[in-house]
């Protein structure tokens, strides 16, 4: 049984996209997305999901909305198995739950003005019925997102990206869900609107309540948006910790250089022993034996080419929770971004 | 600040690349968008400077422009680059091929788009090579293996005969950074050398130029819109809004005492892993683009501004000198550099 | 300056207000639809243009050259050949028409399943590709062979015979179309199939299908003219292009112009319409509409 306060838990979950070849389309062998990912969400948090290129972050966030099937793993939302669901109850549970897409150019359709984008989800789920009704609940809709409602007979390619961002959002927000995977929401935008979204976006989880899973490659605004933090690589989770533990006190060497790795936007601050990845990141078709950031590890030993080591609870100096992947946590001392005052 | 004995150096300095005034226009059938409106600046012999900016301020244009890459409806309107002093406003166009790639080269964003696909990375090396200095195919080939070498390709032998997409996208811009630096050029010009790659391997990548140049006195022109590799790589800093220099200063100067409220916006906006903050402030309004700005009296950036008064508004101000090695197009330019010193 | 900021400011001015909408149209598809609204305008008003009945044999005007009574000349059989090009009009237009509908929504209809349903792709595409490795025009000539000439006939045939081409056509846009985010962002929603299919995927392929309906126009039109000049098409005595052509055959050094002028509004009218073709596909190509 679920603990009340948790709104997602997955476990054990798996996706394999299979490769094929030849005319025949001979399976031979298998994109390992995802491999083992277990977590959970509590309501009302942020949980940032964080990681590199092809580590399998957006894969996970689709698996969880049953846009994509998962190969393997139980998937639990609100304490109900979301698994095993036929048509009609996936679409009602579409209601729930929600995405907003990276890209705000191709995840609108250029056919569609923005009020069909936003009426959309309203009419289909009899959100709001009749014209008046539906037309009132859009102007409302963008408002919450800082549209201008004369713009509403507008199609998207007359927008800028971090327009196009907020109806995305405002056609998410339509249903009235109560979690919503953000995949890289702002990467796509300008800094100066990248601020812009995130504010927005944490205003309205104040407002509505909502639970967000944060998918992000970029740790300097993970810290700015989110509760807790899951690092993953090659398909697993390899440490999930409160934010700020997570920065300041990082317990698995991978977290540790994706934090050495961030440019600082500070020239004065000086940053000693930076720890500089060799090499790339292995391809998910071919994983490493053991532990999947052997290769690139400088800690590595004969166990960690040999054993997959699992995600469990390490404690850190500070006391604080989290759990990491790797037969060395002990042992290792990593450093990790102290929060100083800020500078300017 | 401890930027006075970096000022002494940069007096001693040669200058590579001096610009003056450029204009790059775009034709349409409205009135000709300028894309790049009286551009300066100058890059000494070693130096890095970073061209900073949000899409779409002209910061890429003015790279293209500088070895005359623009194409129509693109134009070069005006204005002088002087490359160790040559003016290469006056060169024909096949004595402009001869510097490119030879004098001053460069390299993109998305090295894949960048190498060509059905070339072999020796042939493509030894092309560039021959172009410039014509010689045997064994001595090509053991410079460019040297070179290969150089820019931290494991196997190099192994890897001429690779085609672009066998490689992964770290390797990739290594390769396209050993092509630009073959014939030692002077100057180097990276136009968001690291954005589509990921964040350890863009340590990897921007710890390998800053090596390189400072190892062959090349002069890098970063262009970039992450302050992050701003701090991290920049001696000097150059920003753009709307086609035109904002602010331009020694990097360390520039992240404690912005001259500029568009420099302090850009600050502000962006997250900082080390100083970390609650919210972050977003700069209001939309980037604007080209054909918006026409319209815009006064200065470009008065309609997003908190400082704007009626003056910016209707009268544009001029690139103001603050110093050596300082400038800002604000009226306001000493207001926003105490009001930062009083925040600090 | 994109297309619909020059509209708003050519609207802007009231004495342009009506021709506002000319404005983002290109001077291919005024000049190639003006050619073509031409051929259809003829084709409509056929009984009022003809100076003569088309079908009255006259033996003793047999082969006469254009004059003041007999604008384009008379054929072998005396019959006027300006009314008879005419009226031949009529038949061009409605089986190229005919051809064009038919086509478009069996083909559409095709290529979106074989496109966005990856099950049923393998065979309905290998049976458009078995289809296809017939020349188009001997595919026609067999099945009118079996059916029997009549117009009726001509439209099935030259349908069957076009259907791969816009079906490999929609197919290949579904399937850039389908890996567009937006189509997830309408899974999300909780849309089924049929609703994104009829939302999101056939708004996205209407471009390139307007442009090959346009081109299989211009092919229906050469290929009835074909089958007719081979006897495999409209019947005699019903004058169509194709065998008005195919009756100037017999007469090519004494009376040029039986053949000369047929072949004449066949070059104008597919000629109109490759050119508005052209102009279509330029006007419709979505990176220069998402210019902003």
């Amino acid at each position: 049984m679920a603990e009340p306060q948790e709104l997602v838990r997955v476990t054990g979950l798996k996706k394999h996209f299979p490769l094929t070849s030849g005319v025949f389309r001979r399976t031979v062998g298998a994109v390992r997305a995802v491999e083992d990912v277990t977590l959970s969400i509590r309501k009302g948090e942020t949980l940032a999901l964080v990681g590199e290129s092809g580590c399998g972050k957006s894969t996970t966030g689709r698996l969880l909305l049953r846009l994509i099937e998962a190969s393997a793993g139980e998937l639990m939302f609100d304490g109900q198995d979301i698994r095993t669901l036929d048509r009609r109850a996936l679409r009602t549970l579409r209601r729930d739950m929600q995405i907003i897409f990276q890209d705000p150019f191709s995840s609108l359709n250029p056919r569609m003005r923005v009020c069909e984008l936003i009426a959309e989800p309203l009419k289909f789920h009899q959100l709001a019925r009749g014209r008046a009704e539906v037309e009132a609940e859009v102007d409302h809709l963008m408002n919450i997102v800082g549209l201008a409602p004369s713009h509403r007979d507008k199609f998207p390619h007359q927008f800028s990206g971090g327009q196009r961002q907020r109806i995305g959002i405002a056609r998410a927000l339509a249903v009235r869900p109560r979690f919503i995977v953000c995949d890289e929401p702002i990467s796509a935008l300008d800094v100066s609107i990248q601020a812009q979204v995130i504010n927005l976006l944490a205003q309205l989880q104040q407002d509505f309540g909502l639970t967000y899973l944060f998918i992000s490659h970029d740790l300097s605004v993970v810290r700015y948006v989110s509760d807790r933090v899951a690092v993953m690589y090659l398909g697993r989770i390899v440490e999930l910790a409160d934010t700020a533990a997570l920065f300041e006190e990082p317990r698995h060497p991978y977290t540790a250089a994706l934090l050495s790795s961030i440019p600082v936007p500070d020239p004065s601050l000086e940053r000693k022993d930076r720890v500089i990845l060799t090499g790339d990141v292995p391809s998910p078709s071919n994983p490493p034996s053991g532990c999947p950031f052997h290769p690139r590890c400088v800690h590595a030993q004969a166990i960690c080419r040999q054993e997959v080591p699992a995600l469990r609870t390490v404690a850190r100096g500070s006391g604080r929770p989290g759990q990491v992947a790797c037969h060395l946590a002990e042992d290792l001392d990593l450093q990790g971004i102290p929060t100083t005052e800020a500078s300017a | 600040m401890t930027d006075s004995s970096q000022q002494k150096q940069d007096q001693t300095r040669r200058t590579v690349l001096a610009v003056d005034n450029l204009q790059t226009r775009f034709m349409s059938r409205g009135p000709a968008l300028k894309a790049v409106d009286g551009v300066s600046f100058s890059i000494g012999e070693g130096e890095t400077v970073a061209l900073v900016g949000e899409s779409g301020c002209g910061k890429s244009v003015t790279a293209q422009s500088l070895l005359r890459l623009i194409s129509p409806p693109g134009q070069i309107v005006g204005g002088h680059i002087y490359l160790e002093g040559d003016d290469l406003m006056t060169r024909s166009q096949s004595e402009i091929e001869d510097i490119r790639g030879n004098r001053a080269a460069m390299i993109f964003q998305e090295p894949l788009t960048a190498l060509n696909p059905i070339m072999t990375v020796e042939k493509q090396l030894a092309e560039v090579l021959h172009r410039h200095h014509p010689q045997r195919r064994k001595e090509a080939r053991a410079q460019v293996l040297d070179m290969l070498q150089k820019v931290g390709i494991p196997d190099p032998e192994g890897r001429l005969r690779a085609y672009p997409h066998q490689l992964s996208g770290g390797m990739r811009q290594r390769v396209m950074i050993a092509m630009a630096l073959l014939s030692n050029p002077r100057l180097l010009i990276a136009d968001e050398p690291t954005t589509a790659l990921d964040v350890t391997i863009q340590a990897q990548i921007l710890e390998l130029m800053r090596n390189l140049c400072s190892q062959m006195g090349t002069a890098l022109l970063l262009i970039t819109h992450d302050l992050g590799v701003v701090a991290e790589m920049a001696d000097r800093v150059i920003v753009m809004y709307a086609g035109r220099v904002v602010e331009e200063a020694p990097v360390r100067t520039l992240f404690a005492q912005p001259a500029h409220p568009y420099t302090r916006g850009l600050i502000q906006s962006t997250p900082n892993l080390a100083t970390h903050q609650g919210q972050l402030v977003a700069i209001p309004g939309l980037v604007p683009t080209l054909a918006d700005l026409g319209d815009v009296q006064g200065c470009k950036f008065a309609p997003r501004c908190s400082m704007a008064t009626d003056k910016c508004r209707s009268e544009d101000p001029p690139l103001q000198t603050l110093g050596p090695d300082r400038a800002a197009r604000c009226w306001y330019a000493d207001e926003v550099m105490q009001t930062v010193s009083a925040q600090a | 300056m994109t297309g619909p900021e020059a509209m708003s400011r050519l609207a802007g001015s009231r004495a342009w207000a009506s021709f506002a909408w000319i404005a983002p149209l290109n001077g291919r598809i005024l000049f190639g639809g003006g050619l073509v609204l031409l051929i259809v305008f003829i084709a409509a008003a056929a009984p009022l243009l003809a100076t003569h009945d088309p079908l009255r044999v006259q033996m003793s005007m047999r082969l006469m050259p254009p004059s003041a009574d007999n604008w384009l000349g008379t054929d072998n059989n005396g019959r006027d050949i300006y009314s008879r090009i005419v009226h031949g009009a009529r038949v061009s237009v409605v089986v190229g028409m005919a051809v064009v509908i038919l086509t478009t929504v069996i083909g559409t209809f095709i290529g979106l399943v074989s496109g966005y349903f990856r099950r049923l792709d393998g065979p309905l595409m290998r049976f458009m590709d078995a289809l296809m490795s017939f020349p188009s025009i001997l595919l026609a000539i067999a099945i009118v062979a079996a059916l029997g000439a009549s117009i009726q006939n001509v439209v099935i045939a030259l349908t069957v015979s076009f259907i791969p081409h816009t079906a490999r056509v929609v197919r290949g846009k579904v399937l850039s179309v389908r890996e567009e985010t937006f189509v997830e962002s309408a899974r999300a929603i909780g849309l089924g199939d049929w609703l994104i299919i009829k939302r999101y995927i056939l708004p996205n392929v209407m471009a390139p299908l307007m442009v090959q309906a346009t081109f299989i126009l211009a092919l229906a039109i050469i290929a009835e003219a074909g089958l007719s000049y081979i006897g495999a098409g409209t019947p005699p005595p019903q004058p169509s292009w194709g065998n008005i052509l195919s009756d100037g055959r017999a007469y090519l050094h004494n009376a040029w112009w039986m053949t000369t002028f047929p072949g004449l509004f066949i070059m104008i009218s597919v000629l109109g319409l490759n050119i508005m073709g052209d102009g279509l596909r330029d006007k419709l190509d979505p990176r220069m509409e998402a210019g902003r």
